[in-house]
């Protein structure tokens, strides 16, 4: 979780990165919440845009709903596009996962090794 | 085939101009030619054609990041002797029109009086440095931490996604996506410089694999080799040129909240379909005392297919959510005229900026795939977090 080698990053990012990281591994849909206002964000910010604080935790929610998904050819994961209590983050799946729009995710892991949280029960309300 | 039925002013003697064009040939990558090389020809024919010495051009108004010449360089290969202004625009492909804002501004208020705006892009240099720009950009953080680790790769993924929600919410699917590849090529198949010449059928188009999400190689760009350079002037000091003048009637530019951030988090804002072209276009006709009805000939940024439906949304072209518009007969040909040069589809990528120089000769109506007795030209940039958009009017003489 360090900056790679000759990266130039800015070093309160790079801390809220590795924030971001130890919460993902307690599981969940991690998102970036102002402890003045509640505002949530994602990705994580400096500066909350809502009251200007500086201060900020984390969240995990167990639910949200798919907005939509994609497949490149060849990769080892799905792309999903999730949102959560008004704030929309970035999730991977297995390909072969049915992941319509409107479906809950109702199970997230995330396991050691893995850079975003992994969408591992989605249910279709529509029942399709 | 004029829609406009407004009137146009009489340009007033401090209107900008565009003054002068220049365009190199267009090749597919690798054409082995430098990214200085194809700089200096393009700035040079755009300064003859406009009827000015090279050396005349005091200002430089050019896109950030730009990885083929140094303005030190441009300035002493070129014999630049006092360059008065000087400025970069950060908006990536949003950039298009905000040069010609920059230089607008400039030679209105005197700073000065020949502004060459360009941009050279060597498609393997470009793309090369799009992928591993992690350390001059610190911008691009978000990307690495948050993109990358997901499989959004590029710019074609982002696209991918955000087609997925168009789909999910509208309805849309790959026959409105093909109807603008389709019409691409066929612009292009009319235009010299365009490097697509081959027909694409709709059929060819539907039976192309997946690559990323929905979408086919018929649905991006094409990589080129290439560089566009226009100069920017008034209209008083234009009367004195041999180039014919063609007037800026109106630019708008438009960043920030709701739209800032990385380009490439397009899909993480609440409404992605709401962008800063969007803002761009309300503002530009507003300014130009135009609607999207008024305009005879779009020039539009089309990067992907995905990119060209949005921003024929963002600028009233097509009724939002309405996707079964562009399969009309002769959509973006005969009715609603788009990138008659072949755009970035079929044409050749270089940053949105040939639909600079093509909008420029369709307004002294010496395009090679012109649209019949066109008034009005439209430059619309494209979804991302700044964007920008010009409206031109007819050569005077």
């Amino acid at each position: 979780m360090t900056a790679a080698t000759g990266s130039y990053f800015d070093a309160e990012r790079e801390a809220l990165h590795d924030g971001y990281m130890q919460a993902l591994l307690a599981g969940g849909l991690v998102v970036q919440i102002c402890e003045t206002c509640s505002t949530s964000h994602f990705p994580p910010v400096v500066r909350c845009a809502t009251c200007g604080g500086r201060s900020h935790g984390w969240i995990a929610h167990r639910l949200g709903r798919v907005v939509a998904s994609t497949y490149a050819e060849g990769a080892a994961v799905a792309t999903v596009l999730v949102e959560v209590d008004g704030v929309r983050l970035l999730a991977v799946a297995d390909p072969a996962m049915s992941l319509p729009p409107g479906a809950v995710v109702e199970r997230v892991d995330v396991r050691p090794d893995d850079r975003a949280p992994r969408v591992a029960v989605a249910v279709d309300p529509a029942g399709r | 085939m004029s829609r406009s039925s407004i009137a146009v002013d009489e340009p007033t003697a401090d209107q900008a101009v565009i003054a002068g064009v220049g365009e190199t040939r267009f090749a597919l990558p690798d054409d082995h030619r430098s990214g200085e090389a194809l700089t200096y020809e393009a700035v040079t024919a755009a300064a003859a054609d406009a009827g000015i010495p090279v050396e005349e051009i005091d200002g430089i108004a050019k896109y950030s990041y730009d990885g083929t010449v140094s303005d030190t360089d441009l300035a002493r290969q070129l014999g630049l002797r006092d360059v008065t202004f000087s400025v970069e625009i950060p908006h990536g492909g949003g950039s298009c029109a905000s040069v010609l804002q920059a230089a607008a501004a400039a030679v209105r208020t005197g700073l000065a009086r020949h502004v060459v705006c360009y941009r050279t892009v060597v498609a393997q240099q470009w793309f090369r440095q799009m992928a591993t720009a992690d350390a001059a950009r610190p911008y691009y953080y978000d990307a690495k931490r948050y993109l990358r680790p997901v499989g959004l790769r590029t710019y074609i993924d982002m696209f991918a996604l955000l087609f997925a929600e168009h789909a999910a919410r509208y309805g849309t699917d790959r026959r409105h996506l093909g109807a603008l590849a389709v019409a691409a090529r066929e612009q292009a198949r009319r235009h010299d410089n365009a490097v697509l010449q081959e027909q694409l059928t709709t059929d060819d188009y539907l039976a192309a694999p997946a690559v990323s999400g929905a979408l086919s190689q018929f649905d991006h760009l094409v990589q080129v080799d290439g560089s566009v350079a226009v100069i920017v002037t008034t209209a008083d000091r234009a009367g004195d040129l041999t180039g014919r003048a063609v007037p800026i009637l109106a630019v708008a530019e438009s960043g920030g909240a709701p739209s800032s951030g990385y380009w490439e988090l397009a899909s993480l804002r609440s409404d992605p379909f709401q962008t800063a072209a969007g803002a761009a276009a309300r503002r530009l006709y507003e300014r130009a005392g135009v609607q999207a009805a008024d305009i005879d000939v779009t020039l539009l940024y089309d990067c992907t297919t995905v990119c060209e439906l949005m921003v024929l949304e963002e600028y009233g072209l097509i009724p939002r959510g309405e996707p079964d518009a562009v399969l009309v007969d002769g959509f973006g040909q005969t009715a609603v005229p788009v990138n008659p040069h072949g755009g970035n589809l079929a044409g050749g990528y270089v940053h949105g900026f040939s639909q600079v120089a093509e909008a420029v000769r369709q307004m002294r109506g010496q395009a090679c795939n012109q649209v019949p007795d066109a008034e009005l030209a439209l430059i619309a940039g494209p979804p991302s977090n700044g964007s920008s958009g010009a409206i031109l009017g007819r050569a005077g003489r």
